[in-house]
């Protein structure tokens, strides 16, 4: 079976204009938008603010995002830079994100862009302790939720440095 | 010519063969002809051909073309002789069919269909749901009988609606699908009850991967599943059979206590046994359970190796972990390098002329016979010694044992295996020349059976011979049983051999005029092989051969 090759093209054209639309009212998500030489849609990079009442809400957080050849029918990639983010579900060292959605057997075409920002916003504010990538982290975070906090507000603060 | 087999500790069995040709006959009395040789006549011949259909019966569970409904009465019969002392008159017998995973698709069919009146659904929801709970429906209907509406929400099933007026597919002008973001003036859509609709390229592309998974299938936007006609209506007539046979195949893996695919390649048979019970039971007897498929792969079910008597899979099993771990080595060692023959230290020959000096002792020998070098004088460039000695080769593995244990042993398990593949081969040209036999001379086709019957108890033969020598390794060898099983596997070879001897003819003409040998010699090589077997186990239960790594 051929799949029609523009398919990506003109999905991806149709989400920049939505997503211009609906970034202009949000509040928590900075930026979204194509990171690509050229004018590529292929590579994007968003920023958004930690969420409210986590360890996290003080500081922003770039998130690069590749669209792959299959897109929609595959999830992007997303990863944050190396030493970036302290989080159970994500890896401090090279800043792969651990998530649900982003599998391909949970995937779905209906998910855009703007849904996988908000996604992963949220993970930051619920961890899913049960598959972590830093497993310390997770126990942590389980036994002693203040000390968690402390530990990820100081390496937060400590990255900027 | 009088020769002494050593059956048992205290029975040493006797006979006498008065044809020199080597085909040795049976050596005891329990079948009810005895003997034959070249001067019978035509009525014994016929008779032996009832004689070894009898056999074939007993040993060869029957073969059975049905489906579902067959018990295949698979008794490992073994052995023959009763009275041996350990050997227990009630085996267990392993109750179990051959199926596809088709097969087992269209049982799940059946129970679905008769399921369909409890849940008063349509069937293909049934199916869905039956496809949730991994096609177990104890679990299913208890699930359902607790919370009939959350099954069903879970597995995205829609109650009520008349889904039969529902128009899944349509044409439509001017619809952007929400995926691709495309639009055409013919473009065909697809959506379930919920109405997420979406253009009919993004669904099959959305399907496609996940027919070899299994799992349900739902709508891009919700929980609704897509039932098989949805599937078949997307993909094209029968795709739904893929999703459900990807989902069976799950089904088996999970079961793989009562299913167990067949091992070899490319077949695609499953073995359902039905008791279970039976397979502990053998297992304590130091048996293992043999089943075939329809393909004739006969394969052990427990560890899915091929037959591996005399060894159970235990022994079996440290084997081949070995054979694994040495074998890479090992493998190079025995094609590339030969041993000296008076210190022993292994040389490769890296190119070169036959006349070989060992680096450690200054021996110089011939690759080739592994004679002295001094011998050869005159004909350096072809050693006439080779044929000559091939037949002492005996004396000389036999010195091997101390040196390279595992490697001896390991090699004989190795050209035990080559040798039954080259019989293989052999025999299917040689029952070409049957079949043109057939053809010229109007020999009927089940005449010229013995040809393939003794192909059958070569390849047999060997295999017991091969895993033979994995009990051998185990073994300890200061018992006397350990002799004994020493004896056997001798007695078992030359017979092998002589068979194989047979099997070599070409001539079409001699094949049908030595018809009687190879009678009597598979049959013999049978009798062999089943006294092998007995003697391998026998050091299994008397605690003789212990697996260990070493």
């Amino acid at each position: 079976m051929v799949h029609r090759a523009n398919n990506r093209a003109s999905r991806m054209l149709a989400e920049y204009k939505q997503i211009r639309e609906q970034l202009q009212s949000h509040e928590s998500i900075l930026m979204l938008c194509p990171a690509g030489d050229g004018g590529s849609l292929s590579k994007w990079e968003a920023q958004f603010c930690g969420p409210e009442n986590t360890p996290y809400a003080d500081f922003t957080f770039t998130l690069s995002i590749e669209i792959p050849e299959m897109y929609p029918n595959e999830p992007p990639n997303c990863r944050f830079p190396p030493n970036h983010i302290c989080h159970p579900n994500i890896k401090w060292s090279t800043g792969e994100v651990c998530l649900d959605l982003l599998k391909h057997e949970t995937w779905s075409p209906m998910y855009n862009l703007l849904q996988v920002v908000e996604a992963i916003r949220t993970l930051l504010a619920e961890p899913g302790v049960d598959s972590p990538l830093d497993v310390d982290l997770a126990k942590l975070y389980s036994v002693d939720k203040q000390a968690y906090q402390g530990l990820v507000t100081y390496r937060l603060c400590s990255r900027t440095l | 010519m009088t020769r002494n087999i050593y059956m048992d500790d205290n029975d040493v069995y006797e006979f006498q063969a008065e044809d020199d040709d080597g085909d040795d006959d049976d050596d005891d009395d329990e079948f009810s002809i005895e003997f034959y040789n070249h001067k019978d006549n035509d009525s014994v011949i016929f008779q032996n051909d009832i004689f070894c259909e009898d056999e074939l019966d007993q040993q060869v569970p029957l073969r059975h073309k049905g489906i579902m409904s067959k018990i295949v009465d698979c008794k490992y019969k073994e052995y023959g002789d009763e009275d041996k002392g350990i050997l227990e008159d009630d085996l267990p017998i392993i109750e179990y069919s051959c199926l596809t995973a088709g097969n087992i698709y269209s049982l799940m069919l059946n129970r679905a269909s008769k399921l369909q009146p409890v849940f008063n659904i349509p069937i293909s929801d049934v199916i869905v749901l039956l496809q949730k709970y991994n096609w177990c429906e104890e679990r299913m209907l208890e699930a359902y009988t607790d919370d009939a509406k959350a099954v069903l929400d879970s597995a995205g099933i829609l109650i009520g609606e008349n889904s039969e007026l529902f128009s899944r597919l349509k044409t439509r002008d001017g619809f952007v699908c929400p995926i691709c973001c495309e639009s055409s003036e013919t473009m065909k859509t697809f959506s379930l009850e919920c109405g997420h609709e979406y253009c009919l390229t993004c669904y099959q592309h959305y399907i496609s991967d996940k027919l070899n998974v299994g799992n349900i299938i739902k709508c891009m936007n919700c929980e609704l599943a897509l039932k098989n006609d949805d599937i078949d209506i997307i993909m094209g007539e029968g795709s739904s059979t893929k999703l459900m046979l990807s989902s069976i195949k799950g089904f088996i893996q999970k079961h793989s206590q009562y299913y167990k695919w067949c091992p070899f390649t490319d077949c695609k048979y499953v073995i359902h046994v039905k008791n279970t019970m039976s397979l502990t039971q053998l297992n304590r007897k130091y048996l293992s359970p043999y089943v075939i498929c329809d393909n004739k792969h006969q394969f052990c079910f427990n560890c899915s190796l091929e037959v591996h008597a005399p060894c159970d899979c235990i022994v079996a099993s440290f084997w081949v972990r070995k054979a694994q771990e040495e074998s890479e080595n090992l493998n190079w060692m025995l094609q590339n390098t030969k041993e000296c023959p008076k210190c022993n230290v292994n040389i490769e020959k890296n190119g070169g002329c036959n006349h070989m000096t060992c680096r450690s002792c200054s021996y110089e020998f011939c690759w080739l016979c592994e004679g002295d070098w001094s011998t050869h004088k005159g004909s350096y460039y072809q050693c006439i010694l080779y044929d000559e000695k091939k037949q002492n080769k005996k004396g000389d593995d036999e010195k091997k044992i101390k040196l390279h244990k595992y490697s001896y042993y390991y090699k004989l398990f190795n050209v035990h295996e080559s040798s039954a593949q080259l019989d293989m081969k052999l025999g299917l040209t040689v029952e070409q020349k049957v079949k043109s036999l057939q053809d010229n001379l109007g020999i009927s086709w089940i005449e010229g059976q013995f040809i393939p019957e003794a192909i059958e108890k070569i390849v047999n033969g060997r295999t017991v011979l091969k895993w033979s020598f994995a009990v051998a390794y185990y073994s300890d060898h200061s018992h006397n049983m350990y002799k004994i099983l020493e004896q056997n596997q001798m007695e078992l070879s030359k017979a092998v051999e002589e068979l194989s001897e047979l099997l070599e003819i070409k001539d079409p003409k001699q094949i049908m005029d030595r018809k009687l040998d190879f009678y009597n010699m598979s049959d013999y090589v049978e009798k062999r092989s089943n006294a092998l077997v007995e003697c391998g186990r026998e050091l299994l239960i008397k605690g003789i051969c212990i697996p260990r790594d070493s």
